[in-house]
C-alpha cells in the first residue's frame, strides 16, 4: 500500500506532544508562585508528587539600569527572582525530555503530554493538575486566554522521493495550497484565521494550522501543529466550568482539521474517528 | 513422621536453579500445596495470604504505568519465584532486606552496581491459585519453603509446562500485582 | 532615577519594532528541563528517584528553547534493547545472565517489521537473558520472545470476552514481513 512506509510517532497515534495552556494578564507574585511550588509538597497532594518526581524553579534576572551623574546608563541592583514553577515527570526515552510536565510562570500554566494515549484519559489527568494550581492564581487576577495545541508527526521510513504527499494529505484539505501536492522537496504550509464565537462563552477563536515537510539524516517527516487560542470577551475568575466547556470542544476543533488534512487511508492508521 | 514428598523434593532441588522443570513432571504439583515444603516452616501458605517480592532491578519495572514487566516474574519458571509471607514477617521489615541483600550485592563489584530495592509487589495467594490456562489448569503453586534465616519465605513456582500456558499465566501473574510499594 | 526595565520588557520593546500579524498565533513552546545530573543515560538508567531539585539560576527565555526529542519513540525502544547488550552477567543477581546480541539484533529486526498503525511495544529482558517485546493494553495481552537461532514466538490473550489466547511458535525472524505481524496482531489494531 502507498503508505506503508508511512509510520505515525507513536505507533497507532502520531501525537508528539499536546500542550494545554491558561494565562492571565496581571502577573503572579513571588509569594504566590511558591505556594503552587508548596503543593508539591503538601501530603494531600501524594498523587501529584508521584505524578512529578522532579520540581525546578526557573529563575528571572531583573536588570535594574539607572543613570549615573553623566547621563549614561549604568546597571545596578540586579534582582534574580523566581520566575515559575515547573514539575516534571522526566521521559525515560530522551534525556531532556519530559514525558509531562506542569509550567506555571508569572503570566500562564502550561501543561504538557508528550506520551499521549487516549483523549479521555489525558484529559482527566490534565484536568486535576490545572484545578489543583488555578485556584492560588485566581486570587487575585481573572485568566484571559485558553489554548490547546497539538503536534502530530509522520515519519516517512523509506527512500524520500518514493514519499507521494496526496497518499498522505489530502488534495481537498482546506487548509494546503495547491502546490505541496507538487513538491518533492521540502515545505511549509503555516495558515492561521481568527472567528469570533458566542457559544459556550463568548470569545475569540484564533486557530494555526502549521504543516511542516522536514527532512533529518535523510528522513522525511510530516509535522502538523494545530494551535487553538481562546481569548475570552469576558476575563473569568472561576475555571472549572469553562475549561469543561471549552477544551473538549477545542480538541474535536483539532480533529476536525486533522481529519479535513489527512487521507482517509492514513486517519484510518491513527483511529482519528476510533 | 509420615511420608512428605513436597519436602523431599524440596530437599532434593535446594541447590537446583531450575527445579520448577522438575516440579512440572511430578504427578500432582499442585496436591502438594497442603504439605509443607520445610520444616523451618510455619506451616504451608494458607487462603488469604498476601506475598511480597522485592523487586531489585529497573529494568523489571515500566516507569511509564509504574507496572511490573512481564520478565519481572520469570524466576517462576526456573528456580522459583521467591517471596515473603506477610503473615509472619512485616512490611517494614521485607523492605529492610531488600535493601540489605542488594547492599550486599552491590559490594560484589561493578556488574552489580545497579542492585537496588526499587519496590516490593504485592500478591494475593487466592489470586495467584486462581490463575488458570487456557485449558482451566491452575497456572502456579505456591510453596512455604522456609529456610533457616527466612521462615518467611515461599515460593511461587509455575506448574503449566507448555510454552502458551507458559506465557499465557505469566502475563496473568503480572496482572495479578494488587499494588507497587515504590522505595 | 530611571525604572528598572525587565527583559521581559526588553523583548516587548524589541517585538513592537516588528508588526505582528494578528492570526499567527505564537506555538506554546515544549520545554526541554535541567536533567538531575548531566550524563549520558546508562544502560541501567531505568527508574527515576522522586529528588526534588533546584534548577540553577538561568535566564527565563533561556528555558522556553523549543527541543526535539534526540529519538522518536521507536528508536528508544531500540536503543533500549542495544542497552540490555551492555549488561554483564549477574545483573540481576546470582545465576542471571544477559542476552545474546544475536536475539538482540533479531529483536530490534522483528521491531522493524512491526506495521504502522499498532501501539508501541515494550522491551523486556528476564534475569535468564531472554529478550522479548510486549503489549498490555486495557483489551489485549501479546508478547513477542526471542527463542535463539533467529526463531521467535509470539502469544496473544484477549482480556475480555471469550479471552482467546494464540501462540504461534518456532517462527523464523527472517521468513516474515510486515504482513505477518499484521495478520497475527490484529487484535492490537482495535486495542
Amino acid at each position: 500500500m502507498a503508505i506503508d512506509n508511512l509510520f505515525p510517532y507513536a505507533g497507532n497515534n502520531a501525537i508528539q506532544n499536546v500542550v494545554f495552556a491558561i494565562e492571565w494578564a496581571e502577573q503572579l507574585e513571588t509569594s504566590e508562585l511558591h505556594i503552587i511550588r508548596g503543593l508539591h509538597e503538601s501530603p494531600v497532594n501524594r498523587e501529584f508528587r508521584k505524578t512529578f518526581p522532579q520540581v525546578q524553579e526557573p529563575r528571572m534576572l531583573m536588570i535594574k539600569i539607572n543613570q549615573d551623574s553623566a547621563g549614561q546608563s549604568v546597571r545596578s541592583n540586579n534582582v534574580d527572582e523566581l520566575g515559575g514553577v515547573n514539575f516534571v515527570r522526566p521521559s525515560v526515552n530522551t534525556v531532556g525530555a519530559a514525558s509531562k510536565a506542569l509550567n506555571v510562570s508569572r503570566q500562564s500554566c502550561m501543561a504538557v503530554i508528550s506520551e499521549y494515549t487516549r483523549w479521555d484519559l489525558v484529559w482527566l489527568e490534565v484536568r486535576n493538575w490545572l484545578i489543583l494550581v488555578m485556584p492560588t492564581i485566581l486570587k487575585k487576577r481573572p485568566v484571559t486566554t485558553f489554548g490547546l495545541q497539538y503536534t502530530d508527526v509522520f515519519q516517512w521510513k523509506a527512500d524520500p522521493a518514493s514519499l507521494v504527499v496526496s497518499e498522505v494529505l489530502s488534495k481537498n484539505s482546506d487548509y494546503l495550497p495547491k502546490n505541496v501536492f507538487d513538491s518533492k522537496s521540502l515545505w511549509h504550509s503555516h495558515h492561521g484565521f481568527l472567528k469570533k464565537e458566542q457559544a459556550p462563552i463568548p470569545h475569540d477563536l484564533l486557530e494555526n494550522v502549521n504543516v511542516n515537510m522536514l527532512e533529518n539524516n535523510g528522513q522525511r517527516s510530516i509535522q502538523i501543529v494545530t494551535s487553538h487560542r481562546v481569548t475570552l470577551a469576558t476575563p473569568l475568575w472561576k475555571v472549572d466550568e469553562p475549561l469543561d466547556q471549552l477544551m473538549p470542544s477545542l480538541h474535536l476543533r483539532n480533529k476536525a482539521i486533522i481529519g479535513n488534512l489527512l487521507t482517509p487511508a492514513v486517519q484510518a492508521t491513527i483511529k482519528l474517528n476510533g | 513422621m509420615p511420608a512428605n514428598p513436597c519436602r523431599d523434593f524440596f530437599a532434593l532441588n535446594a541447590t537446583n536453579r531450575d527445579f520448577v522443570k522438575g516440579l512440572q513432571k511430578t504427578p500432582n504439583p499442585v496436591a502438594w500445596e497442603t504439605l509443607s515444603a520445610s520444616d523451618h516452616s510455619p506451616g504451608p501458605v494458607q487462603p488469604g495470604e498476601l506475598l511480597y517480592r522485592q523487586v531489585m532491578h529497573p529494568i523489571h519495572v515500566d516507569v511509564e504505568t509504574r507496572s511490573l514487566k512481564p520478565t519481572a516474574f520469570d524466576d517462576a519458571a526456573n528456580k522459583g519465584l521467591s517471596v515473603e509471607r506477610l503473615s509472619h514477617v512485616a512490611l517494614a521489615d521485607i523492605q529492610q532486606a531488600g535493601r540489605d541483600r542488594a547492599a550486599a550485592q552491590r559490594k560484589l563489584g561493578v556488574s552489580h552496581a545497579d542492585r537496588k530495592l526499587h519496590a516490593v509487589a504485592e500478591l494475593s495467594a487466592d489470586e495467584i491459585r486462581a490463575i488458570l490456562d487456557e485449558n482451566q489448569q491452575r497456572g502456579f503453586a505456591i510453596f512455604d519453603t522456609a529456610n533457616c534465616e527466612n521462615r518467611a519465605h515461599a515460593d511461587i513456582c509455575q506448574v503449566v509446562s507448555t510454552r502458551k500456558s507458559g506465557r499465557s499465566v505469566r502475563s496473568q501473574l503480572i496482572e495479578a500485582v494488587r499494588s507497587l510499594i515504590e522505595e | 532615577m530611571m525604572e528598572p526595565i525587565s527583559i521581559s520588557t526588553l523583548a516587548l520593546i524589541a517585538g513592537f519594532m516588528v508588526a505582528p500579524t494578528p492570526t499567527r498565533l505564537r506555538e506554546w513552546q515544549v520545554k526541554a528541563y535541567e536533567p538531575p545530573a548531566p550524563k549520558i543515560a546508562a544502560a541501567t538508567d531505568w527508574l527515576i528517584n522522586p529528588n526534588v531539585i533546584t534548577a540553577p539560576s538561568q535566564d527565563m527565555a533561556a528555558t522556553f528553547a523549543n527541543q526535539m526529542p534526540v529519538l522518536d519513540r521507536m528508536g528508544a525502544i531500540a536503543l533500549e534493547m542495544e542497552l540490555y547488550g551492555s549488561l554483564d552477567a549477574g545483573w540481576d543477581g546470582p545465576d542471571s545472565q544477559v542476552p545474546s546480541q544475536e536475539n538482540i539484533q533479531d529483536a530490534l529486526t522483528l521491531l522493524a517489521k512491526l506495521p504502522a498503525g499498532l501501539p508501541l511495544p515494550k522491551p523486556m529482558l528476564s534475569s535468564t537473558g531472554s529478550i522479548g517485546l510486549y503489549w498490555d493494553t486495557q483489551k489485549v495481552f501479546a508478547d513477542i520472545a526471542l527463542e535463539g537461532n533467529g526463531r521467535f514466538s509470539l502469544f496473544t490473550r484477549l482480556k475480555s470476552g471469550d479471552r482467546t489466547e494464540t501462540f504461534a511458535d518456532d517462527v523464523k525472524v527472517g521468513g516474515i514481513e510486515t504482513g505477518w505481524f499484521a495478520q497475527n496482531l490484529a487484535v492490537l489494531f482495535d486495542a
